[in-house]
């Protein structure tokens, strides 16, 4: 009954994208993290609420596995590998939004998840580190309303964000949800696509361990 | 909030690496006169070319703790073996335009060279030993054929369909499964499953004779199940191709129909997920960016590469032999390979969706074997409906085009072809005094178990140390 859904974290170098999967997979926040290193993706099991109400009108809700893909430091010199993009469900591409270079770049990433990601997947616009403006010591660089308006344009989610102040990562992920499409229907997307999908190594056995013949 | 503002200001160069002003002005003293720094600057390692085996070299060294820098002159990954899209793909062959009939663009990851990957080898292993397999999804290959006496006949799967196969006479079959018994028992440590057979002196051919079997047997085993590509190994010690035998059957045991399995949207996506093990690691990539010069010191001894004016230093230089100077490399011979365009699987294999044939040597006069690798949509390898067939030999005449004839004729209707000769290359030297490690050219075998050879090589002539496959990179997963 549980559905895995793939989100991939897009967006210039520094705008706090590790910070917002760490903030919402761990409720942690490290002011001095560093360019990632370290995590091939993180992932978050929970039970998410659907749009739909059920026969009773009450409300619906799923388990959803997040695997959360992040970068590590492969967007700096756009370097990042199609398979990152592959059967992705969603694509959170993250700006600062004091910082009005890292916007200019948002609707370079969105093409490129148009190119290479599955048409179905969800794009939404985060304006992170919103804890900045209001006298937090930054100042809002492009319009909130020019950054929606383009948001619509493209069919996309905007939402804005601070990983530091807690303020919209878990929107993040409740409004990728709601947006998937086929998350109402009942069982597995496994069971419905098995000879679709490919299959995943096993260790151990005769094949993975060292007692395997072919070493 | 100082440190938070700290990252910020880390953060914004994103267009190109652009040093700040003051950094500009005291260079360090080995960049030469004129010259910019490239990246980082200093790195443990500089990686040339973005093939499987350099892929799985900076993923290994990176999570070694090496500061590894990753450079390819291609604006994708997988270098030689990369799997291109329809406009990379005619791109590279200067074939003009993709037919509309083929579809979009996207769909299409075609292999530059094609292999399988046994279930239970080398490349398996060192996927599960480093996590990269997290990133991969498999598919099993539906078929494995072999041509005999001008028939494509099916390598049987199983011991029944060993006793329906008409690869082999009534009393041939009881031999061979005598002989199957016999090899999947033998253990090199277990004296008493030798049977009173020296499998370190006796040869193949020996072997095979003393259980009776024919010729035709010895050729359909030797090169359809232990994938020897000459007749070489019958005069040799037989332990070695029992071993690739015994690898076969355990390979057989493990996913599907046939021991050889095969990457979801192609084998490029092999490097690509070493890339990432190794930018997860910190190391840094950057395609687009060919090498012009790699800079040697007044001994001989590499130090660092060139690009336009960009220069970067490393205490070592690994790389495929396109990058490096014409006398660091020999030329090992070439491979003949055929890309074809299908709209139908091939004849004669049960309609399979995807497909190996062998044609051994010596069913055409030939001394190595042809090859025919078949995909399709199932691997996400093509548009649904187009399939895509692989013919490749090595060279052995001065005009290789006619080569694959055998092989191109068991394809029925082709719609497009693309042709090939690769030179391949192997290092002249170990790279210990002029530091340039060098890998080899990708061989002509159907199957990753040689070239794990090359790369265990490689690992050690680099780090000194044999590849120690029982580490657990699992420090890298966060799993929360």
């Amino acid at each position: 009954m549980s559905r895995e859904v793939k989100v991939v974290l897009l967006g210039t170098t520094g705008v706090g994208k590790s910070s917002l999967v760490l903030r919402y997979v761990t409720s942690q926040f490290h002011p001095h993290s560093e360019s990632t290193i370290g995590a091939a993706f993180m992932s978050k099991m929970t039970l998410m609420k659907l749009k739909c109400k059920d026969g009773d009108g009450q409300d619906t809700s799923k388990i959803v596995k997040f695997q959360i893909w992040d970068t590590a430091g492969q967007e700096k010199y756009a370097t990042l590998a199609p398979m990152y993009y592959r059967s992705s469900d969603a694509a959170a591409i993250v700006y600062d939004v004091t910082n009005a270079a890292s916007y200019g770049k948002v609707k370079e990433w969105v093409a490129e998840v148009r190119e290479n990601a599955e048409r179905h997947c969800v794009v939404v616009v985060v304006g992170n580190k919103v804890d900045l403006l209001g006298g937090g010591g930054g100042e809002r660089a492009v319009a909130k309303e020019e950054v929606e308006s383009y948001v619509r344009s493209i069919g996309g989610i905007y939402i804005e964000a601070s990983a530091k102040d807690k303020i919209g990562v878990g929107d993040i992920f409740q409004r990728i949800v709601e947006e998937l499409p086929g998350i109402h229907d009942e069982g597995d997307e496994d069971s419905e696509m098995g000879s679709m999908k490919g299959f995943k190594l096993k260790g151990g056995g005769r094949g993975g361990g060292d007692s395997g013949c072919c070493s | 909030m100082a440190d938070f503002e700290e990252q910020k200001i880390a953060a914004v160069p994103d267009e190109a690496p652009e040093e700040p002003e003051e950094a500009k002005a005291k260079l360090p003293d080995w960049v030469p006169e004129g010259c910019e720094v490239l990246a980082d600057g200093e790195y443990d390692a500089i990686i040339l070319g973005t093939g499987l085996k350099e892929c799985v070299m900076s993923g290994l060294l990176s999570t070694m703790g090496m500061k590894v820098l990753h450079l390819d002159r291609y604006s994708y990954y997988g270098a030689e073996c990369a799997s291109l899209n329809l406009s990379n793909l005619y791109e590279k062959f200067k074939a003009g335009e993709p037919a509309s009939y083929l579809g979009s663009n996207r769909d299409y990851n075609v292999d530059l060279i094609p292999k399988f990957i046994m279930a239970s080898g080398k490349l398996t292993k060192m996927l599960l030993h480093t996590k990269v397999t997290r990133y991969l999804e498999f598919k099993s290959i539906d078929g494995s054929y072999v041509q005999q006496g001008g028939k494509v006949l099916k390598v049987p799967a199983t011991p029944d369909e060993a006793l329906r196969s008409s690869l082999m006479g009534m009393f041939e079959k009881r031999r061979f499964r005598n002989f199957l018994v016999y090899v999947n028992a033998y253990d090199e440590k277990d004296p008493s499953t030798w049977k009173d057979k020296n499998l370190q002196t006796m040869t193949m051919k020996q072997l095979y004779e003393a259980f009776g079997l024919v010729p035709a047997t010895h050729e359909f085993i030797s090169h359809a199940m232990c994938l020897e590509v000459t007749e070489e190994h019958m005069s040799l010690p037989a332990l070695q191709t029992v071993k690739k035998l015994q690898c076969y059957c355990t390979s057989m045991q493990m996913y599907g129909k046939t021991p050889y399995i095969y990457p979801m949207y192609g084998l490029g996506g092999l490097p690509e997920g070493f890339s990432r093990l190794c930018a997860i690691h910190g190391g840094t990539f950057m395609l687009n960016r060919d090498v012009d010069e790699i800079l040697f010191d007044e001994l001989g001894a590499a130090w660092g590469v060139k690009c336009g004016n960009e220069v970067a230093k490393g205490t070592m230089v690994i790389g495929d032999p396109s990058y490096f100077p014409k006398e660091k490399v020999k030329s090992v011979g070439k491979v003949v390979r055929s890309i074809c365009f299908l709209n139908h699987p091939i004849p004669n294999t049960n309609n399979a969706e995807s497909a190996q044939i062998i044609i051994p040597g010596p069913q055409v006069g030939r001394k190595n074997d042809v090859f025919v690798c078949m995909m399709s949509d199932q691997q996400k390898v093509s548009a649904q409906g187009v399939y895509v067939a692989i013919v490749s030999t090595k060279v052995e005449t001065a005009n290789p085009a006619t080569e694959l004839n055998c092989g191109l004729a068991l394809l029925g209707n082709i719609l497009q072809r693309f042709d090939s000769v690769a030179e391949c290359y192997a290092p002249v030297g170990d790279g210990l005094a002029d530091r340039c490690f060098i890998s080899s050219s990708f061989d002509g075998t159907s199957h990753f178990e040689d070239d794990c050879e090359d790369l265990l090589s490689l690992y050690k002539r680099v780090t000194g140390e044999e590849l120690d496959m029982t580490i657990d990179a699992s420090s890298v997963e966060a799993d929360y």
